[in-house]
């Protein structure tokens, strides 16, 4: 029997609940913003790690993203946020779609440390670009949306919303491409190669369209959260923005396209009380709380709903 | 686990073995360098960038991957400080687009 499938209905009472919440709660909309961005890059990777591939670079397409704002902004003086948006995805999937042609004849470590190694080059070119602002990076001019100031101080619920229907739309287009057979390959590739073979299809093409589908959400993630910060800085390619990228997918669990948003919330709220009440051993809070999300639910957090479910029926 | 081998046990003792050099690895490095509580972090990705030179599981390929990845740092350092930041990584990826397993790579073991 087909499980009934809510997942529709969880997105949609999670869009109005999140812009309710927003509405009441204006000092926590940087957070929640952010936490939408990051959502966006994990749910790319979630796609990937479904099929069975870590990559430890996709701060390269959340990195490419942020520069792209930036650099529309501050050269070309272009400011609206659904260009700069477009932008983002379009040079994240342009990039990955380049690089997919070498990344899809890797697989496991090798594929992890050539995503790793290419977001690192990326990491060394901007520091040494003195035109982009070598380590300091940039300040991203507040958008507009059809003239009218988005973002900032004042108009930060706008760009908050906007976040949360683009990571309502690309959760919906994500779920409903699981559930495609392209989407139904993933986890026939991580089980077994080259039965998918045996079976017609090209697990190398397979690869490509998935690598480039989360290149494009990494970059229209990096984008938002350029946006959001108003600054830029080579960190964004480093390997640590790629391995907390990772950090958050563990935590959320593939589960379903609703995990990654979840886990990025419960990871940015996990660090900021951390940072707020001990300063100084903040790693230490961040890392026993996934020492304790592994140990407990190794499918990740979104594996509590499922438990709760099971219970509920039996 | 069919052929009366304890996994468990086995995957305990490698992980005991490789814990146990790292140790040692740190032990050997720290008259050289200033010991900080994040050094580990660095080393991380070191390793894996040694590793995957040298081809997985290969001793000789291990030992030439660290070869290869400290002379072209400190060569990076010396001669071209603009791209020692990524030297490393640049090694890597060109090692990785020609020889995709590594340079001592094993055979390989295919699941059917």
């Amino acid at each position: 029997m087909k499980r009934a499938d809510h997942t529709l209905l969880v997105l949609v009472a999670a869009l109005l609940a999140l812009l309710v919440i927003g509405l009441l709660l204006p000092k926590w909309l940087f957070l929640f913003t952010l936490s939408l961005g990051k959502g966006l890059v994990v749910l790319g990777l979630m796609l990937l790690l479904r099929t069975g591939l870590v990559s430890f670079g996709q701060g390269l397409f959340y990195c490419l993203g942020a520069y792209a704002v930036g650099s529309l902004g501050q050269f070309f003086g272009i400011k609206d946020v659904l260009l700069m948006l477009l932008t983002g995805v379009v040079i994240g999937s342009v990039i990955a779609f380049l690089l997919g042609f070498l990344m899809a004849k890797y697989r496991d470590i090798f594929f992890a440390m050539l995503s790793l190694a290419f977001s690192m080059i990326l990491y060394g070119l901007l520091v040494r670009t003195a035109a982009l602002g070598s380590t300091d990076g940039f300040n991203v001019a507040p958008p507009t949306l059809f003239r009218r100031p988005i973002g900032g101080e004042q108009h930060q619920f706008a760009l908050f919303a906007l976040a949360c229907v683009l990571a309502f739309v690309a959760a919906l287009v994500m779920h409903a491409y699981f559930e495609t057979p392209l989407g139904r390959l993933s986890p026939a590739i991580r089980d077994n190669e080259i039965r998918v073979e045996y079976m017609g299809a090209s697990v190398r093409q397979a690869i490509h369209v998935k690598y480039v589908i989360a290149g494009a959400l990494a970059g229209l993630g990096g984008a938002l959260t350029a946006m959001t910060v108003g600054h830029i800085d080579p960190d964004l390619a480093y390997w640590t923005t790629s391995g907390e990228f990772i950090f958050v997918a563990i935590l959320s669990g593939t589960g379903s396209v609703i995990a990654p948003f979840l886990g990025a919330f419960v990871f940015e709220i996990i660090r900021t009380y951390a940072y707020q009440y001990s300063p100084n051993t903040w790693q230490l809070v961040v890392g026993s709380a996934l020492l304790i999300v592994i140990v407990f639910l190794p499918a990740g957090l979104w594996s509590v709903f499922g438990h709760l479910r099971r219970r509920g029926s039996s | 686990m069919a052929m009366g081998i304890n996994v468990s046990r086995f995957y305990l003792v490698t992980f005991t073995i490789g814990t146990m050099l790292a140790a040692v690895g740190g032990a050997l490095t720290a008259p050289t360098v200033s010991v900080v509580p994040g050094m580990g972090v660095q080393v991380i990705v070191l390793a894996f960038a040694v590793v995957v030179v040298g081809g997985l599981g290969s001793l000789p390929g291990a030992a030439l991957g660290a070869l290869i990845v400290g002379l072209v740092r400190s060569a990076a350092v010396h001669y071209l400080p603009q791209v020692e930041l990524f030297s490393i990584y640049g090694v890597m990826a060109l090692v990785l687009i020609f020889r995709p397993k590594g340079l001592f790579a094993g055979p390989e073991v295919r699941k059917i």
